[in-house]
């Protein structure tokens, strides 16, 4: 599992390490009881504050995507929760696309057609 | 109601409790009634333009320097009657890179810091001189900027003091090792609970580890604040505005910034969202877009006001 | 106070040990060019023994050697300049670092002077062995039987007070001033300036009186040497000076 941090993202770290092993659990790369680096090695891989780190642990652990084994670390929960997961990166993507539409004037339709649009032209593509 | 920038932390303990220190150098002001508050176990960022009194602020906790007025307790010692105790518990790295005996070699002077810290931790004191890749038998006087800054971050963490005062820790490194000196203060901080007081211009580097926030301009300090106040109160408003806009009367806010073209402004403003939303449409404005501002970018609106 | 103890201070034996190692280590190639211009000097005072006892020289000359008070003068110019070496520091300010230790400035300062002070004297040491044995080797040699020394007792303190006295002047313009040559420099410079000026307008008086400071019988030259001339006069003197005019001469 390979978590980033993208440097133009502007919300708290903390979240967006939550998001990122949210994408994680959701794309599988982080299997069911797989084990998520501890916060320190995390902490020196993003160059993070192991506060912050913690942070997003325990909101994972919160949100039930993650458990804690004593002593030995934090690992992916194993009921099959990505179905939430999967709802909630969804509206994480939405919510952007509709920050991003409103900031240029466009409403909720015009963004829906031109998905629809440009789904279309890509199926189209790919038949071919 | 107008918010003004927050200079004072809410109550909490405090590692570095500094009031009112003001200090001259002639006639040049550097420091003008600093009260600077750092919270323990927090890793604060002094940010400031060259000359703003971030280097002397640093200089009286150390007592390297006397304040003429004002008081500077660090773990409630006093700087300036309990100076070697204070020291006992600081590790520094000066902005100067000529500081050590430019006579000694490496290796002698990092065992001669090593007596004057009863803590010292060799093993670790060898794993950053590795990782810093330290040449132990050149002497200091020859090292390069970046080379010397990598010796003085190597004195000053392996001792694991509770307090560290950095001060442009990483001037003078290639951005290799730019990028090894933030993994090596988050390892750091990892393993021992120390609070940080750093400065530095590459102030994007360290968005991930500072949870405070000083800015310091011309020795005043303008403003101080944790990060998560800084992320619930500081945004960027961009707003379309009709023909003939006349402006808001007052924002509920300290506006930072403010940029105009003939259809949309744009502000920065410290205050309460929903309160400055509100102001910006009752007074006839469109709110497009509600943006957070990444630490670079809040450090400069800070710093650089529209006054 | 946070939930970690704070940590403690050196202890000051361990503080005092290591400003002496450190120092010593400062003024380490110094030492060694002074151990080995010892040596040079024994060799050319050897070869100088061996040379007179294997040339003709009329009865009753003798290769001699007194020590006297101006032994002192070489150890004297030694603690001139050792604060020099003691608190080298290229820049003024480096001396930060030291000053950014965790022990107290003054008794800091203090030791690292007297940790330069120790290795003065044990220069000194050094250099009365020198005496002493060569000497002897000279005597030895030229078979004049059993080197007596002459000197008194108070000149070999001399040998001990010079170079304190002299390390103590500079040693104060180098602490306290990021400028110490300007000071030293001005006030040598002032001295010699006010007393040739005083000459020049017929106040040989005053010129007297005011140079009793380095001339006269409690003054500069006596309390260091022991001696009321002037101080470059001895310093042509100095060990070693005369026994080499000795050899040429075969006297």
């Amino acid at each position: 599992m390979i978590i980033s941090l993208d440097p133009q993202d502007t919300r708290p770290i903390y979240i967006q390490i939550v998001d990122e092993v949210r994408r994680a659990l959701v794309l599988g790369t982080l299997p069911p009881d797989g084990p998520l680096p501890s916060v320190r090695d995390l902490a020196v891989k993003l160059r993070v504050n192991p506060n912050t780190v913690s942070q997003a642990y325990r909101e994972l652990e919160r949100q039930g995507m993650v458990y804690v084994r004593r002593g030995q670390g934090t690992y992916a929960s194993p009921g099959q929760t990505d179905g939430v997961e999967r709802r909630a990166l969804a509206e994480g993507v939405a919510q952007r696309a509709l920050h991003d539409a409103r900031r240029n004037g466009l409403g909720v339709d015009e963004l829906v057609d031109a998905i629809r649009k440009y789904e279309g032209q890509r199926k189209h593509e790919e038949s071919l | 109601m107008t918010s003004s920038l927050p200079t004072r932390l809410r109550d909490g303990e405090l590692a570095v409790d500094t009031r009112g220190l003001t200090k001259r150098f002639g006639d040049q002001v550097a420091l003008n009634d600093v009260t600077l508050q750092v919270p323990t176990d927090a890793v604060y960022l002094l940010v400031g333009p060259n000359g703003a009194g971030k280097s002397t602020t640093l200089k009286v906790l150390l007592d390297l320097v006397r304040a003429e007025k004002g008081t500077a307790e660090v773990f409630g010692l006093s700087t300036r009657e309990r100076a070697p105790e204070v020291r006992a518990n600081v590790g520094y790295v000066p902005e100067r890179p000529d500081w050590g005996y430019g006579w000694m070699r490496v290796g002698r002077l990092l065992e001669h810091h090593a007596l004057y810290y009863p803590t010292w931790d060799a093993t670790y004191a060898a794993r950053l001189a590795q990782k810093f890749e330290l040449r132990m038998d050149r002497k200091m006087g020859v090292l390069s900027k970046g080379q010397a800054r990598r010796v003085h971050l190597t004195m000053a963490l392996a001792h694991r003091p509770p307090l560290l005062l950095l001060d442009e820790p990483t001037d003078g490194l290639d951005p290799f090792m730019r990028d090894e000196t933030l993994g090596v203060i988050a390892d750091h901080l990892s393993e021992s609970p120390t609070t940080v007081v750093l400065s530095t211009h590459h102030v994007e580097e360290v968005e991930g580890l500072a949870d405070h926030i000083g800015v310091l301009r011309n020795g005043a300090l303008r403003a101080q604040m944790s990060r998560d106040d800084l992320d619930a109160n500081l945004r960027r408003y961009r707003v379309e505005v009709p023909d003939g806009w006349n402006g808001v009367a007052s924002l509920d806010g300290t506006v930072l910034r403010r940029v105009a073209t003939p259809r949309e402004v744009q502000w920065t403003v410290w205050g309460p969202e929903s309160e400055i939303v509100q102001k910006l449409t009752s007074a006839g404005g469109t709110v497009r877009e509600v943006a957070r501002l990444s630490l670079i970018d809040a450090t400069l609106a800070l710093l650089n006001p529209n006054d | 106070m946070t939930s970690t103890s704070l940590h403690p201070t050196p202890s000051s034996r361990t503080v005092a040990t290591e400003q002496f190692r450190a120092v010593g280590l400062a003024l380490r190639n110094e030492g060694i060019f002074f151990v080995a211009a010892l040596v040079v000097l024994s060799v050319v005072l050897i070869g100088g023994a061996v040379q007179f006892t294997h040339n003709p020289h009329p009865p009753g000359a003798h290769m001699g050697f007194r020590y006297g008070s101006s032994g002192a003068i070489p150890m004297f110019l030694i603690g001139l300049l050792a604060p020099f070496g003691v608190w080298r520091s290229e820049d003024p300010a480096r001396r930060s670092y030291h000053w950014s230790m965790p022990v107290a400035r003054g008794p800091h300062t203090m030791m690292k002077l007297l940790s330069g002070w120790v290795w003065l004297m044990i220069a000194t040491i050094v250099y009365l062995l020198f005496v002493i044995g060569a000497s002897h080797l000279v005597s030895i040699i030229t078979a004049q039987g059993e080197w007596q020394h002459t000197a008194a007792s108070w000149e070999w303190i001399l040998a001990f007070t010079a170079p304190t006295i002299g390390y103590l002047m500079t040693s104060i313009p180098v602490v306290s001033s990021n400028y110490p040559w300007r000071w030293i420099g001005g006030v040598v410079i002032c001295y010699g300036v006010l007393v040739a000026m005083l000459k020049a307008f017929g106040m040989d008086d005053a010129a007297r009186a005011i140079s009793t400071i380095s001339d006269g019988k409690y003054g500069f030259n006596a309390a260091l040497f022991g001696t009321i001339n002037g101080g470059a006069r001895d310093l042509t003197r100095s060990v070693g000076w005369e026994a080499i005019m000795a050899m040429r001469l075969g006297v």
